[in-house]
């Protein structure tokens, strides 16, 4: 998964209810500094490598198995 | 003999307290989700106003409970300070090891470890930051010293391993976690009204009064192990002001780093905590024998088992929980004096926006378990049924309509399906 649409997406399809809600929690600060609204991504938003790890990380996290990378 | 339990209820009020402290019931499924989602945010230093407002609660409420029965020796104080958090749910405590000048104890009883070990499994790092707050302020309070004289450390935690223990350390010294009251701790019952302007309701077949008078003299405290098992969760009597201070310490944490949007982002899983609340403990206590003998018999419709909790959650000690309007399409809650908002008046004057969510998530979860669960078929509370009820696409979600926080007369809600 190389954009954080697609991650988003995978948390949606396999985490449960409140999957999403406790990313952007967690990756709150990290996403805010870069601009972007976890709410918002399309397939076209852009961040850096190190807030795309970021994101991956919380959502392997969240969901309780790997995100693919 | 176990120290007496210097309990107050204050019916029209519908509140409790012990030392001044307003309790309220809740189990180990809302604590440890709130608990993990005030840790889960990211940026937010949470362990020192987790164990800060522990610190402060039982600060605050031993030392009105030692004034009040007049215990000045600490053999008597550690007696009852350990009866209460016994008694609370929360586990037991030694405190024979702790003197003057701190000490360490261990206990395999401890409700924060427990809870989370069954919820969400194992944990790398101890989790209690309550009792080890709740140790730092008992300790200040038995020797007569200011809140924050004592610093306070878990070391281990039942919820690191199988079988294991958890263990506190404390010595004199400045304060490591957040200090909010400094000696006066405590904010009470905060803005409570004079007396509550009861609303009309629609015609149901309860018996509130009955209700209330029934559930409050339940036996609900802790057993030996200091384990209120009760209604299919580990239920503790715990401190309104609590959750009030973590959860209002969470939100402005990150409204003072992101502005409204920190806040903002928070929110959903604050009232997600009261889902899984209602969930379990309403839940729980809609498919007990104790409902079964009292309250079902006079349930004949839908609307009946809301009425029906309702009177169950006024002797939750949450305020006076009304439903004004009743029907599978929508709901109007209405709450006289919510902890929430009396907390939040009293700790940081009046709001600029809603604060009750564990209310609001509340009022949801009874219409959803109602309507949507069909609580009244006995289905197992298990999580998939949870994630299926509350996933569902007719789920019921609550709008504030007004908030006693805010300058209202009261909180009110209007449930709708999404």
């Amino acid at each position: 998964m190389s954009s954080i649409y697609q991650v988003v997406d995978w948390v949606r399809t396999n985490g449960d209810i409140h999957a999403i809600n406790r990313l952007r929690l967690k990756v709150l600060a990290t996403t805010l500094k870069e601009g972007v609204a976890l709410g918002d991504v399309t397939p076209e938003t852009q961040c850096s490598r190190e807030c795309l790890d970021r994101v991956r990380q919380a959502a392997t996290e969240v969901v309780g198995k790997p995100c693919p990378r | 003999m176990a120290a007496e339990i210097p309990l107050q209820v204050d019916l029209d009020h519908r509140r409790m307290t012990v030392g001044g402290e307003p309790l309220v019931f809740h189990c180990h499924h809302y604590n440890t989700f709130l608990q993990r989602t005030i840790l889960d945010a990211e940026g937010v230093d949470a362990p020192p106003f987790l164990v800060g407002a522990a610190a402060e609660c039982s600060y605050s409420q031993l030392t009105k409970a030692f004034a009040e029965l007049s215990l000045s020796e600490p053999d008597a104080r550690k007696a009852l300070a350990a009866e209460i958090y016994r008694w609370s749910g929360f586990g037991t405590l030694d405190l024979a090891p702790l003197g003057p000048e701190g000490g360490a104890t261990e206990t395999p009883n401890a409700h924060y470890g427990m809870g989370w070990k069954v919820k969400w499994g194992l944990s790398e790092a101890p989790v209690d930051f309550f009792t080890t707050g709740w140790l730092a302020g008992a300790l200040a309070a038995i020797y007569d010293q200011p809140l924050g004289s004592y610093r306070a450390t878990q070391t281990s935690c039942v919820a690191q391993a199988e079988g294991g223990a958890s263990r506190y350390e404390l010595a004199r010294g400045e304060a490591n976690y957040t200090l909010f009251s400094g000696e006066g701790a405590g904010v009470g019952l905060g803005a409570l009204s004079e007396r509550h302007e009861v609303r009309e309701v629609p015609a149901h077949s309860v018996d509130y009064e009955g209700i209330l008078s029934a559930v409050a003299g339940l036996d609900l405290a802790g057993d030996d192990q200091g384990v209120a098992n009760a209604f299919g969760v580990y239920l503790t009597r715990h401190f309104a002001n609590y959750y009030n201070r973590v959860s209002f310490e969470l939100a402005r944490a990150l409204e003072a780093a992101h502005g409204e949007i920190g806040r903002k982002v928070a929110e959903p899983l604050l009232i997600e905590a009261g889902h899984v609340c209602a969930f379990n403990t309403f839940g729980g206590i809609m498919s007990s024998t104790e409902w079964d003998a009292l309250i079902r018999p006079t349930l004949n419709t839908p609307e009946d088992w809301v009425h029906g909790m309702l009177a169950v959650v006024n002797a939750l000690g949450w305020g006076r929980w009304q439903v004004t309007q009743v029907g599978p399409d929508e709901a109007e809650f209405v709450i006289h004096d919510d902890y929430e908002s009396c907390g939040y008046v009293a700790m940081y004057g009046q709001a600029s926006h809603p604060i009750s969510w564990l209310a609001q998530g509340g009022a949801a979860g009874v219409m959803n378990l109602v309507y949507v669960g069909n609580i009244q078929d006995k289905p197992a509370l298990t999580e998939a049924f949870y994630q299926r009820t509350f996933g569902s696409a007719d789920v019921y979600r609550a709008t504030p309509l007004t908030s006693q926080a805010m300058g209202d007369p009261v909180t009110s809600f209007r449930v709708t399906r999404s």
